[in-house]
Protein backbone atom coordinates (compact mmCIF):
# COMPACT_ATOMS: atom_id res chain seq x y z
CA UNK A 1 0.00 0.00 0.00
CA UNK A 2 1.27 3.65 -1.22
CA UNK A 3 2.98 5.79 1.78
CA UNK A 4 0.67 9.08 2.16
CA UNK A 5 2.28 11.96 3.11
CA UNK A 6 1.23 16.14 3.96
CA UNK A 7 3.45 18.37 2.10
CA UNK A 8 3.45 21.57 3.74
CA UNK A 9 4.68 24.33 2.08
CA UNK A 10 4.23 28.31 1.34
CA UNK A 11 5.52 27.87 -2.23
CA UNK A 12 3.08 26.78 -4.85
CA UNK A 13 6.33 26.37 -7.16
CA UNK A 14 7.79 24.25 -4.35
CA UNK A 15 4.84 22.24 -3.65
CA UNK A 16 4.75 21.20 -7.56
CA UNK A 17 7.64 19.82 -7.84
CA UNK A 18 8.14 17.93 -4.39
CA UNK A 19 4.41 16.57 -5.28
CA UNK A 20 5.74 15.02 -8.63
CA UNK A 21 8.83 13.52 -6.38
CA UNK A 22 7.08 12.14 -3.51
CA UNK A 23 4.62 10.33 -6.28
CA UNK A 24 6.97 9.55 -8.54
CA UNK A 25 8.94 7.70 -5.10
CA UNK A 26 5.23 5.91 -4.55
CA UNK A 27 3.95 7.98 -2.36
CA UNK A 28 0.30 9.32 -2.09
CA UNK A 29 0.49 13.17 -1.62
CA UNK A 30 -1.84 16.17 -0.07
CA UNK A 31 -0.65 19.81 0.01
CA UNK A 32 -1.37 22.54 2.47
CA UNK A 33 -0.25 25.65 1.81
CA UNK A 34 -0.24 26.92 5.80
CA UNK A 35 0.76 25.07 9.10
CA UNK A 36 -2.87 25.47 10.17
CA UNK A 37 -4.51 24.21 7.55
CA UNK A 38 -1.78 21.74 8.17
CA UNK A 39 -2.82 20.83 11.50
CA UNK A 40 -6.22 20.84 10.16
CA UNK A 41 -5.87 17.85 7.37
CA UNK A 42 -4.24 15.78 10.20
CA UNK A 43 -7.00 16.34 12.43
CA UNK A 44 -8.90 15.04 9.45
CA UNK A 45 -7.27 12.10 7.76
CA UNK A 46 -4.13 9.76 8.65
CA UNK A 47 -0.74 10.46 7.20
CA UNK A 48 2.33 8.30 6.80
CA UNK A 49 4.53 11.57 6.85
CA UNK A 50 4.63 15.34 6.85
CA UNK A 51 7.29 17.05 4.60
CA UNK A 52 7.36 20.59 6.07
CA UNK A 53 8.83 23.60 5.30
CA UNK A 54 9.60 25.73 8.53
CA UNK A 55 9.20 29.80 7.12
CA UNK A 56 5.68 30.31 6.44
CA UNK A 57 2.98 32.72 7.01
CA UNK A 58 0.49 32.34 9.78
CA UNK A 59 1.61 29.53 11.60
CA UNK A 60 5.57 28.72 10.80
CA UNK A 61 7.00 24.68 10.62
CA UNK A 62 8.82 25.19 14.04
CA UNK A 63 5.08 26.03 15.79
CA UNK A 64 2.99 23.41 13.76
CA UNK A 65 5.85 20.69 14.48
CA UNK A 66 5.47 21.74 18.27
CA UNK A 67 1.42 21.32 17.51
CA UNK A 68 1.83 17.66 16.07
CA UNK A 69 4.00 16.13 18.65
CA UNK A 70 1.76 18.36 21.46
CA UNK A 71 -1.20 15.90 20.31
CA UNK A 72 0.97 12.79 21.01
CA UNK A 73 2.04 12.45 17.34
CA UNK A 74 4.75 10.22 16.50
CA UNK A 75 4.24 10.36 12.79
CA UNK A 76 7.40 11.16 10.86
CA UNK A 77 8.14 14.80 10.00
CA UNK A 78 11.39 15.66 7.67
CA UNK A 79 11.49 19.24 7.45
CA UNK A 80 12.84 20.97 4.22
CA UNK A 81 13.91 24.38 4.92
CA UNK A 82 15.67 27.14 2.69
CA UNK A 83 16.61 28.59 5.80
CA UNK A 84 20.45 29.53 5.62
CA UNK A 85 21.54 28.34 8.73
CA UNK A 86 21.52 24.71 10.27
CA UNK A 87 20.76 26.10 12.90
CA UNK A 88 16.73 26.44 12.36
CA UNK A 89 17.00 22.88 11.50
CA UNK A 90 18.72 21.82 14.08
CA UNK A 91 16.53 22.86 16.21
CA UNK A 92 13.92 21.27 14.47
CA UNK A 93 15.46 18.03 15.44
CA UNK A 94 15.24 19.31 18.72
CA UNK A 95 11.75 19.71 18.86
CA UNK A 96 11.32 16.42 17.29
CA UNK A 97 11.59 16.51 13.51
CA UNK A 98 12.91 12.91 12.21
CA UNK A 99 14.99 14.76 9.49
CA UNK A 100 15.80 17.43 7.83
CA UNK A 101 17.00 18.47 3.94
CA UNK A 102 18.69 22.43 3.34
CA UNK A 103 17.16 23.78 0.35
CA UNK A 104 17.94 23.25 -2.87
CA UNK A 105 19.15 20.42 -2.35
CA UNK A 106 19.56 17.11 -4.38
CA UNK A 107 16.64 14.37 -4.92
CA UNK A 108 19.21 11.76 -4.08
CA UNK A 109 20.08 13.65 -0.49
CA UNK A 110 15.82 13.65 0.33
CA UNK A 111 15.35 10.05 -1.22
CA UNK A 112 18.15 9.00 1.22
CA UNK A 113 16.25 10.77 4.06
CA UNK A 114 13.35 8.94 3.38
CA UNK A 115 14.80 5.12 2.92
CA UNK A 116 16.40 6.10 6.20
CA UNK A 117 12.80 7.27 8.19
CA UNK A 118 10.97 4.24 6.50
CA UNK A 119 13.34 1.87 6.50
CA UNK A 120 12.76 1.38 3.17
CA UNK A 121 14.39 1.14 -0.50
CA UNK A 122 12.97 3.85 -3.10
CA UNK A 123 13.42 2.38 -6.99
CA UNK B 1 67.72 80.58 60.29
CA UNK B 2 65.95 78.42 62.29
CA UNK B 3 62.70 80.66 61.12
CA UNK B 4 63.67 79.67 57.38
CA UNK B 5 64.31 76.18 58.32
CA UNK B 6 60.76 75.47 59.50
CA UNK B 7 59.40 77.39 56.64
CA UNK B 8 61.17 75.07 54.28
CA UNK B 9 60.06 71.63 56.08
CA UNK B 10 56.50 73.26 55.63
CA UNK B 11 56.47 74.19 52.42
CA UNK B 12 57.82 70.59 52.08
CA UNK B 13 55.21 69.12 53.40
CA UNK B 14 52.19 71.18 51.86
CA UNK B 15 53.80 70.22 48.50
CA UNK B 16 53.79 66.30 49.90
CA UNK B 17 50.21 66.39 50.57
CA UNK B 18 49.29 68.02 47.17
CA UNK B 19 51.00 65.35 45.26
CA UNK B 20 49.45 62.60 47.46
CA UNK B 21 46.34 64.05 46.77
CA UNK B 22 46.53 64.45 43.24
CA UNK B 23 47.68 60.75 42.93
CA UNK B 24 45.20 59.61 44.70
CA UNK B 25 42.04 60.91 42.58
CA UNK B 26 42.54 61.16 39.47
CA UNK B 27 39.32 61.94 38.29
CA UNK B 28 38.65 63.68 41.55
CA UNK B 29 38.95 67.52 41.75
CA UNK B 30 37.86 68.94 44.53
CA UNK B 31 39.62 67.26 47.26
CA UNK B 32 42.60 68.56 45.37
CA UNK B 33 42.00 72.55 45.47
CA UNK B 34 40.45 71.39 49.04
CA UNK B 35 44.03 70.14 50.14
CA UNK B 36 45.48 73.42 48.19
CA UNK B 37 43.66 75.88 49.86
CA UNK B 38 44.15 74.60 53.45
CA UNK B 39 47.85 74.00 52.65
CA UNK B 40 48.03 78.04 50.97
CA UNK B 41 46.48 79.79 53.85
CA UNK B 42 48.45 77.43 56.34
CA UNK B 43 52.14 78.20 54.73
CA UNK B 44 51.66 81.90 53.70
CA UNK B 45 50.01 82.41 57.07
CA UNK B 46 46.62 83.52 55.97
CA UNK B 47 43.64 83.58 57.93
CA UNK B 48 41.42 82.69 54.97
CA UNK B 49 42.23 81.21 51.73
CA UNK B 50 39.76 80.66 48.48
CA UNK B 51 40.28 79.30 44.80
CA UNK B 52 37.98 80.76 41.50
CA UNK B 53 37.23 79.47 38.64
CA UNK B 54 35.85 81.34 35.57
CA UNK B 55 32.25 79.74 34.55
CA UNK B 56 30.61 81.90 31.95
CA UNK B 57 30.88 85.35 32.80
CA UNK B 58 30.99 84.69 36.30
CA UNK B 59 33.99 83.90 38.75
CA UNK B 60 32.97 80.97 40.85
CA UNK B 61 34.43 79.86 44.27
CA UNK B 62 34.86 76.61 43.98
CA UNK B 63 37.36 75.56 46.98
CA UNK B 64 37.24 77.21 50.06
CA UNK B 65 39.58 77.10 53.41
CA UNK B 66 39.23 79.45 57.07
CA UNK B 67 37.94 81.14 59.63
CA UNK B 68 36.18 84.04 58.24
CA UNK B 69 32.65 83.35 57.10
CA UNK B 70 32.06 83.99 53.28
CA UNK B 71 29.16 84.22 51.28
CA UNK B 72 26.90 81.77 50.43
CA UNK B 73 26.54 81.57 46.30
CA UNK B 74 30.67 82.22 46.25
CA UNK B 75 29.53 83.71 42.86
CA UNK B 76 31.41 86.85 41.55
CA UNK B 77 30.98 88.70 38.23
CA UNK B 78 33.46 89.15 35.89
CA UNK B 79 34.58 92.94 36.20
CA UNK B 80 37.36 94.82 37.31
CA UNK B 81 35.62 96.18 40.53
CA UNK B 82 35.87 92.91 42.40
CA UNK B 83 39.32 92.23 43.53
CA UNK B 84 39.65 88.45 42.28
CA UNK B 85 37.97 89.65 39.33
CA UNK B 86 40.41 92.23 38.56
CA UNK B 87 43.38 89.74 38.94
CA UNK B 88 41.67 87.59 35.97
CA UNK B 89 40.76 89.97 33.86
CA UNK B 90 44.48 91.90 34.30
CA UNK B 91 46.36 88.42 34.50
CA UNK B 92 48.48 90.07 37.82
CA UNK B 93 49.07 89.07 40.92
CA UNK B 94 47.09 91.88 43.49
CA UNK B 95 48.19 92.73 46.79
CA UNK B 96 46.52 94.90 49.34
CA UNK B 97 48.37 95.72 51.89
CA UNK B 98 45.26 97.42 53.71
CA UNK B 99 41.81 97.34 52.07
CA UNK B 100 40.28 100.00 54.20
CA UNK B 101 42.84 102.30 52.39
CA UNK B 102 41.38 101.58 49.42
CA UNK B 103 38.24 103.84 48.07
CA UNK B 104 35.20 101.52 47.98
CA UNK B 105 34.74 104.10 44.24
CA UNK B 106 37.99 102.41 42.93
CA UNK B 107 37.38 98.80 44.12
CA UNK B 108 34.46 97.32 45.28
CA UNK B 109 35.34 93.96 47.29
CA UNK B 110 32.33 94.42 49.51
CA UNK B 111 32.57 90.85 50.88
CA UNK B 112 35.90 90.74 51.87
CA UNK B 113 35.41 94.64 53.56
CA UNK B 114 32.49 93.35 55.05
CA UNK B 115 33.89 90.55 56.93
CA UNK B 116 36.70 92.48 58.29
CA UNK B 117 39.38 91.42 55.62
CA UNK B 118 42.25 93.84 55.69
CA UNK B 119 45.44 92.28 54.06
CA UNK B 120 44.49 90.36 50.26
CA UNK B 121 46.64 88.81 48.08
CA UNK B 122 45.17 87.33 44.98
CA UNK B 123 47.07 85.69 42.41
CA UNK B 124 45.26 84.44 38.83
CA UNK B 125 45.44 80.67 37.53
CA UNK B 126 47.13 80.31 34.18
CA UNK B 127 47.38 77.58 31.84
CA UNK B 128 50.06 78.89 29.09
CA UNK B 129 49.16 81.85 29.27
CA UNK B 130 45.24 81.34 29.65
CA UNK B 131 43.30 82.63 32.91
CA UNK B 132 41.20 80.04 33.86
CA UNK B 133 40.62 81.33 37.77
CA UNK B 134 42.02 82.76 40.46
CA UNK B 135 43.62 82.05 43.91
CA UNK B 136 43.26 84.14 46.96
CA UNK B 137 44.31 84.69 50.81
CA UNK B 138 43.29 86.92 53.23
CA UNK B 139 44.64 88.29 56.33
CA UNK B 140 42.05 90.23 59.00
CA UNK B 141 44.81 92.10 60.23
CA UNK B 142 47.01 94.76 58.59
CA UNK B 143 49.96 92.50 57.58
CA UNK B 144 51.27 92.20 54.43
CA UNK B 145 52.41 89.06 52.81
CA UNK B 146 56.52 89.05 51.98
CA UNK B 147 57.86 88.23 48.82
CA UNK B 148 58.37 84.51 49.59
CA UNK B 149 54.73 84.11 50.74
CA UNK B 150 53.92 86.45 47.12
CA UNK B 151 56.08 83.28 45.33
CA UNK B 152 54.91 80.55 46.91
CA UNK B 153 50.90 81.55 46.44
CA UNK B 154 52.43 81.41 42.64
CA UNK B 155 53.08 77.72 42.98
CA UNK B 156 50.26 77.49 44.58
CA UNK B 157 48.49 78.36 42.21
CA UNK B 158 50.40 76.72 39.89
CA UNK B 159 49.77 73.42 41.28
CA UNK B 160 46.13 74.52 41.33
CA UNK B 161 46.31 74.92 37.63
CA UNK B 162 47.81 71.29 37.02
CA UNK B 163 45.28 69.47 39.09
CA UNK B 164 42.81 70.89 36.96
CA UNK B 165 44.59 70.33 33.70
CA UNK B 166 45.23 66.85 34.75
CA UNK B 167 41.60 66.07 35.66
CA UNK B 168 40.24 67.82 32.20
CA UNK B 169 42.63 65.76 29.94
CA UNK B 170 41.74 62.44 32.03
CA UNK B 171 37.68 63.18 31.66
CA UNK B 172 38.63 64.47 28.02
CA UNK B 173 40.01 60.75 27.24
CA UNK B 174 37.40 58.92 29.05
CA UNK B 175 35.38 61.09 27.00
CA UNK B 176 37.11 59.78 23.93
CA UNK B 177 36.66 56.36 25.10
CA UNK B 178 33.08 56.76 25.52
CA UNK B 179 32.66 58.22 21.69
CA UNK B 180 34.83 55.06 20.87
CA UNK B 181 33.01 52.66 22.57
CA UNK B 182 30.03 54.19 21.13
CA UNK B 183 30.98 54.08 17.40
CA UNK B 184 32.21 50.52 17.95
CA UNK B 185 29.09 49.50 19.24
CA UNK B 186 27.58 51.08 16.61
CA UNK B 187 29.84 49.17 13.84
CA UNK B 188 28.95 45.83 15.37
CA UNK B 189 25.14 46.92 14.96
CA UNK B 190 25.71 47.76 11.29
CA UNK B 191 28.04 44.45 11.06
CA UNK B 192 25.02 42.62 12.32
CA UNK B 193 22.65 43.94 10.03
CA UNK B 194 25.09 43.42 7.17
CA UNK B 195 25.16 40.16 8.15
CA UNK B 196 21.17 39.59 8.29
CA UNK B 197 20.84 41.20 5.69
CA UNK B 198 22.88 38.72 3.59
CA UNK B 199 21.46 35.87 5.32
CA UNK B 200 17.85 37.16 5.18
CA UNK B 201 18.75 37.93 0.91
CA UNK B 202 20.27 34.09 0.72
CA UNK B 203 17.49 32.68 1.85
CA UNK B 204 15.11 34.19 -0.39
CA UNK B 205 17.15 33.29 -3.24
CA UNK B 206 17.10 29.44 -2.05
CA UNK B 207 13.66 29.71 -2.17
CA UNK B 208 13.11 29.99 -6.18
CA UNK B 209 16.34 28.41 -6.73
CA UNK B 210 15.11 25.07 -5.05
CA UNK B 211 11.44 25.55 -7.47
CA UNK B 212 14.42 26.07 -10.61
CA UNK B 213 16.39 22.79 -9.97
CA UNK B 214 13.38 21.04 -8.56
CA UNK B 215 11.30 21.36 -11.92
CA UNK B 216 14.87 20.97 -14.01
CA UNK B 217 15.45 17.68 -11.72
CA UNK B 218 11.99 16.09 -12.38
CA UNK B 219 12.19 16.61 -16.13
CA UNK B 220 15.74 15.33 -16.24
CA UNK B 221 14.56 12.35 -14.32
CA UNK B 222 11.68 11.38 -16.67
CA UNK B 223 8.98 12.74 -14.40
CA UNK B 224 7.38 14.94 -17.12
CA UNK B 225 7.64 12.58 -19.77
CA UNK B 226 10.58 11.95 -22.55
CA UNK B 227 12.73 14.55 -23.54
CA UNK B 228 14.72 14.94 -26.60
CA UNK B 229 18.18 15.92 -26.51
CA UNK B 230 18.42 19.11 -27.46
CA UNK B 231 15.76 19.94 -24.21
CA UNK B 232 17.59 17.54 -21.69
CA UNK B 233 21.11 19.52 -22.88
CA UNK B 234 19.20 22.34 -21.97
CA UNK B 235 18.07 21.54 -18.63
CA UNK B 236 21.42 19.96 -18.11
CA UNK B 237 22.33 23.42 -18.17
CA UNK B 238 19.54 25.11 -15.90
CA UNK B 239 20.90 22.45 -13.72
CA UNK B 240 24.02 23.36 -13.46
CA UNK B 241 23.59 27.12 -13.34
CA UNK B 242 21.71 26.60 -10.28
CA UNK B 243 23.83 24.72 -8.65
CA UNK B 244 26.21 27.08 -9.22
CA UNK B 245 24.05 30.02 -8.23
CA UNK B 246 23.33 27.50 -4.95
CA UNK B 247 27.15 27.35 -4.29
CA UNK B 248 27.94 31.29 -4.63
CA UNK B 249 24.78 31.79 -1.99
CA UNK B 250 26.47 29.33 0.41
CA UNK B 251 30.32 30.84 -0.45
CA UNK B 252 28.83 34.27 0.47
CA UNK B 253 27.35 33.39 3.33
CA UNK B 254 30.09 31.85 4.64
CA UNK B 255 32.30 34.75 3.88
CA UNK B 256 30.01 37.46 5.49
CA UNK B 257 29.98 34.95 8.74
CA UNK B 258 33.63 34.93 8.96
CA UNK B 259 33.79 38.79 7.96
CA UNK B 260 31.83 39.80 11.21
CA UNK B 261 33.23 37.34 13.13
CA UNK B 262 30.21 34.92 13.55
CA UNK B 263 31.79 31.51 12.55
CA UNK B 264 31.90 28.98 15.74
CA UNK B 265 34.69 26.86 15.58
CA UNK B 266 34.30 23.70 17.16
CA UNK B 267 37.99 22.71 18.45
CA UNK B 268 38.71 19.42 19.03
CA UNK B 269 41.89 16.98 18.14
CA UNK B 270 41.81 15.98 14.48
CA UNK B 271 43.86 13.50 12.88
CA UNK B 272 44.35 14.59 9.60
CA UNK B 273 45.49 11.92 7.04
CA UNK B 274 42.39 10.38 7.74
CA UNK B 275 40.22 13.63 7.14
CA UNK B 276 42.39 14.44 4.10
CA UNK B 277 41.68 10.51 2.59
CA UNK B 278 38.20 10.89 3.38
CA UNK B 279 37.97 14.30 1.35
CA UNK B 280 40.14 12.70 -1.46
CA UNK B 281 37.58 9.89 -1.72
CA UNK B 282 34.68 12.00 -2.26
CA UNK B 283 36.93 13.91 -5.26
CA UNK B 284 38.00 10.94 -6.93
CA UNK B 285 35.19 10.69 -9.32
CA UNK B 286 35.76 13.94 -10.47
CA UNK B 287 39.49 13.51 -10.87
CA UNK B 288 39.23 10.13 -12.55
CA UNK B 289 37.22 11.72 -15.31
CA UNK B 290 40.18 13.72 -15.84
CA UNK B 291 42.41 10.71 -15.11
CA UNK B 292 43.99 12.52 -12.46
CA UNK B 293 45.92 11.06 -9.40
CA UNK B 294 45.10 11.83 -6.33
CA UNK B 295 47.77 11.38 -3.12
CA UNK B 296 47.67 12.14 0.35
CA UNK B 297 51.44 11.34 1.60
CA UNK B 298 52.33 11.83 5.65
CA UNK B 299 55.31 10.05 6.77
CA UNK B 300 53.21 10.04 10.37
CA UNK B 301 49.82 9.00 9.93
CA UNK B 302 48.87 9.97 13.39
CA UNK B 303 49.87 14.08 12.92
CA UNK B 304 46.72 15.23 14.94
CA UNK B 305 45.27 19.56 15.00
CA UNK B 306 43.73 20.61 17.70
CA UNK B 307 40.82 22.08 15.09
CA UNK B 308 37.19 22.68 13.79
CA UNK B 309 36.60 19.35 11.81
CA UNK B 310 33.66 20.79 8.98
CA UNK B 311 36.23 24.05 8.77
CA UNK B 312 39.33 22.00 7.56
CA UNK B 313 37.36 19.70 5.87
CA UNK B 314 35.87 23.08 4.08
CA UNK B 315 39.52 23.86 3.37
CA UNK B 316 40.77 20.90 2.00
CA UNK B 317 37.76 20.24 -0.08
CA UNK B 318 38.07 23.61 -1.63
CA UNK B 319 42.02 23.68 -2.42
CA UNK B 320 42.05 19.70 -3.75
CA UNK B 321 38.67 20.72 -5.50
CA UNK B 322 40.81 23.54 -7.21
CA UNK B 323 43.75 21.87 -8.12
CA UNK B 324 41.95 18.97 -9.96
CA UNK B 325 39.67 21.57 -11.82
CA UNK B 326 42.69 23.53 -13.10
CA UNK B 327 45.19 20.75 -13.39
CA UNK B 328 44.87 19.65 -17.08
CA UNK B 329 44.25 15.77 -18.00
CA UNK B 330 46.94 13.02 -16.43
CA UNK B 331 48.23 15.11 -14.06
CA UNK B 332 48.72 14.68 -9.95
CA UNK B 333 47.44 15.85 -6.87
CA UNK B 334 49.12 15.10 -3.72
CA UNK B 335 48.17 16.01 -0.26
CA UNK B 336 51.04 16.48 2.32
CA UNK B 337 50.81 16.28 5.52
CA UNK B 338 53.48 17.15 8.51
CA UNK B 339 54.08 18.39 12.08
CA UNK B 340 55.97 21.62 12.23
CA UNK B 341 57.95 22.03 15.31
CA UNK B 342 55.64 21.75 18.88
CA UNK B 343 53.15 24.09 18.37
CA UNK B 344 51.92 23.68 14.13
CA UNK B 345 50.81 21.24 11.69
CA UNK B 346 51.57 21.78 7.95
CA UNK B 347 49.49 21.01 5.34
CA UNK B 348 50.28 21.16 1.42
CA UNK B 349 47.95 20.65 -1.51
CA UNK B 350 50.50 20.00 -4.49
CA UNK B 351 48.89 19.81 -8.37
CA UNK B 352 50.71 20.06 -11.86
CA UNK B 353 48.17 22.45 -12.93
CA UNK B 354 49.12 25.40 -15.01
CA UNK B 355 50.88 27.43 -11.49
CA UNK B 356 50.32 31.44 -10.33
CA UNK B 357 52.37 33.90 -11.63
CA UNK B 358 54.28 35.36 -9.19
CA UNK B 359 52.38 38.83 -8.71
CA UNK B 360 48.75 36.91 -8.66
CA UNK B 361 50.11 34.53 -5.75
CA UNK B 362 48.77 36.72 -3.17
CA UNK B 363 45.66 38.59 -4.99
CA UNK B 364 43.99 34.98 -5.15
CA UNK B 365 43.58 35.04 -1.57
CA UNK B 366 40.95 38.10 -2.19
CA UNK B 367 37.62 38.05 -2.69
CA UNK B 368 35.91 37.34 -6.48
CA UNK B 369 39.63 37.21 -7.74
CA UNK B 370 40.33 35.00 -10.80
CA UNK B 371 43.21 34.28 -12.55
CA UNK B 372 42.62 35.66 -15.89
CA UNK B 373 44.14 32.86 -17.57
CA UNK B 374 42.71 29.57 -17.89
CA UNK B 375 40.61 30.48 -15.52
CA UNK B 376 37.74 30.86 -18.17
CA UNK B 377 36.52 27.48 -18.94
CA UNK B 378 36.06 26.52 -15.19
CA UNK B 379 33.52 28.11 -12.96
CA UNK B 380 34.00 28.54 -9.54
CA UNK B 381 32.64 31.15 -7.30
CA UNK B 382 36.10 33.42 -7.03
CA UNK B 383 35.32 33.27 -2.75
CA UNK B 384 37.09 29.94 -1.87
CA UNK B 385 40.51 30.81 -1.84
CA UNK B 386 39.06 34.35 0.74
CA UNK B 387 36.65 31.83 2.83
CA UNK B 388 39.89 29.27 2.83
CA UNK B 389 42.12 31.79 4.36
CA UNK B 390 39.42 33.27 6.90
CA UNK B 391 38.89 30.06 8.49
CA UNK B 392 42.34 29.03 8.60
CA UNK B 393 43.48 32.87 10.07
CA UNK B 394 40.71 32.11 12.46
CA UNK B 395 42.70 28.62 13.47
CA UNK B 396 45.28 31.54 13.95
CA UNK B 397 46.85 29.18 11.10
CA UNK B 398 48.39 30.96 8.04
CA UNK B 399 47.64 29.89 3.97
CA UNK B 400 49.76 30.67 1.35
CA UNK B 401 50.76 29.51 -2.22
CA UNK B 402 54.31 28.69 -3.80
CA UNK B 403 53.79 28.11 -7.52
CA UNK B 404 56.08 28.24 -10.61
CA UNK B 405 54.61 28.72 -14.15
CA UNK B 406 53.67 25.67 -16.11
CA UNK B 407 55.02 23.48 -13.63
CA UNK B 408 51.94 23.33 -10.54
CA UNK B 409 51.24 25.27 -7.53
CA UNK B 410 51.22 24.22 -3.85
CA UNK B 411 48.71 25.45 -1.80
CA UNK B 412 50.41 25.51 1.78
CA UNK B 413 48.18 26.05 5.21
CA UNK B 414 49.43 25.27 8.70
CA UNK B 415 47.11 25.07 11.56
CA UNK B 416 47.65 24.20 15.55
CA UNK B 417 49.30 20.93 16.86
CA UNK B 418 47.12 19.43 19.49
CA UNK B 419 48.18 20.41 22.68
Amino acid sequence: MALKALIVDDEEDVLEVLQDRLEAYGFTVVAARTGREALERLSQESFDGVFMDIKMPEMDGMRTLGEIRKSGSAIPVIIITASSTKEAARQALARGANEYVLKPFEWQELKSKIEKVYQINLS
Amino acid sequence: MRRELSEAVEQQRATSEILRVVASSPTDLQPVLNTLAENAARVCGADNAAIYRIDGDRLRRVAQYGSIPRGRTGNLPLLRSYVQARAVIDRETIHIHDLAEVPEDELLARGPRLRGTRTMLVTPLLRDGVVIGAISIRRLEVRPFTDKQIALLKTFADQAVIAIENVRLFQEIQDKNKALAVANERLEELDKLKSDFVSNVSHELRTPLTAIKGSADNMLDGLTGPLNEKQTRYLTRIKANTDRLARLINDILDLSRIETGRVELHLASLRLVPLAQEVTDHLVPVAAAKNISVEVAASDTGVTAWADRDKVTQVLTNLIGNDVKFTPSDGKVTVAIERKGEEWVELSVADTGPGIPREESQRIFDKFYQIAEGATSTKGTGLGLAISKGLIELHGGQIWVESEVDKGSTFFFTLPAQP
